[in-house]
């Protein structure tokens, strides 16, 4: 007799042996670990994950009521362990070079080799332009944080405009080169939400517990309800804060994603 | 310095090629690789070639396009570039060359070992 969960996996719903995901999880991790300095590792991370996810539908498919110990075997067999991995040093065009040094080494030459840091739009992951996304990237920060901040000055100065088109017109796109993506994300966290994950989102980013900036939010509201509730209307339109934090709530509501995928609520 | 190591650090090199050749053939999904490179008895890790085929795009050797499928969700299908199918000549060249030498060296050397018993 086994317990079976279900788990949101690559965007499908998975029956599950609970010791079968704890071996699922842990290959992840260790894809994590191995691919850590690789350039691409989300991507790869992604297309291995949904080879898995594609496994896990056939098998289902095929009339199995749920995913147990040994289809996880077979299917990380098949796939490999990352100690099986035969490239997993390699780095194309060093790699004669480096034959005789360490792993560090080399996982440095292969950052350094990309040259110089350059500013691109990028077309991968756009909006309008892609000037954020390319920001974001440059700045190694995360897209929706520069999304924010570039729409906050446009509401709020209404100068975020017009760097956003110059920006547009001067950087170079960057064609259909992936850039970075190591970054770490900001979401909407479905698991810890009071009413819209936002606040438990941001303390995961930062890592804080999701407390503080629960507080940060609700302090000037509440002082606009009660400044109200006293009747000092002229009085709260001329702090003009309060309300402020209420708008953001919702702005981030909606510009932030919820975190789905498997990995992600893992992270 | 041992047999597994030489081994693989033969395959290593070819595998890039071999992975290039099978798609030069036409859109390839992934797991199509691994079949076409296993009916020719090359064995490859799923594992293996994603991270290969990641690079290769990267390096803009490759491109891909979603293709729905009726298994689940769309597949990424990966084809050469331009600057692909350059690469692709190149590496092709230089197997040959050494495949030539090779082949060359290692009968010169069956010969010699017939006449010296």
């Amino acid at each position: 007799m086994k317990q079976v969960i279900n788990i949101n996996f690559q965007g499908r719903v998975v029956p599950i042996e609970v010791t079968a995901f704890e071996m699922l999880k842990n290959y992840i991790e260790s894809l994590n670990r191995h691919f850590s300095f690789e350039e691409g590792k989300d991507e790869i991370i992604n297309d291995i994950e949904s080879r898995i996810g594609e496994l896990f539908q056939e098998r289902i498919t095929k009339g199995a009521t749920c995913i147990t110990d040994s289809d996880v075997t077979a299917i990380i067999n098949s796939m490999g362990r990352p100690e099986d991995f035969e490239t997993s040093e390699q780095n194309q065009n060093t790699a004669a070079q480096n034959a005789q040094s360490g792993k560090e080494e080399n996982h440095q030459q292969s950052h350094t080799t990309s040259g110089p840091k350059r500013l691109y739009r990028d077309e991968n992951n756009k909006v309008f332009g892609g000037v954020c996304s390319g920001l974001a990237h440059y700045f190694n920060m995360d897209i929706t944080l520069v999304r924010i901040i570039f729409i906050i000055l446009f509401l709020s100065f209404g100068f975020g405009l017009i760097p956003y088109i110059i920006l547009w017109v001067v950087v170079p796109n960057s064609a259909d080169k992936i850039i970075g993506s190591t970054r770490k994300k900001l979401y909407r966290d479905n698991d810890d939400k009071i009413v819209a994950g936002v606040c438990s989102g941001i303390g995961n980013y930062f890592g804080i517990n999701s407390w503080i900036p629960r507080v940060v939010f609700a302090l000037p509201f509440l002082s606009f309800v009660f400044r109200w509730d006293r009747g000092d209307f002229p009085d709260f339109l001329r702090v003009g804060f309060s309300p402020g934090a209420l708008v953001l709530y919702i702005i981030l509501w909606m510009v932030l994603p919820e975190a789905n995928t498997t990995a992600e609520n893992w992270k | 310095m041992n047999i597994e190591n030489t081994a693989s650090q033969m395959r290593k090199g070819v595998l890039e090629f071999c992975i290039l050749s099978v798609i030069k053939q036409g859109e390839a999904y992934p797991s199509d690789i691994i079949d076409k490179m296993k009916a020719a008895n090359l064995n490859i890790l799923e594992g293996t070639l994603y991270p290969l085929l990641t690079r290769l795009k990267n390096a803009e050797f490759l491109t891909y396009r979603w293709i729905e499928s009726n298994s689940g969700p769309p597949r990424k299908y990966f084809s050469l570039t331009v600057k692909g199918a350059d690469f692709y000549k190149e590496l092709e060249a230089t197997w040959f060359e050494l495949a030539n030498a090779v082949e060359a060296l290692t009968r010169a050397e069956q010969q010699n070992t017939n006449l010296n018993p």
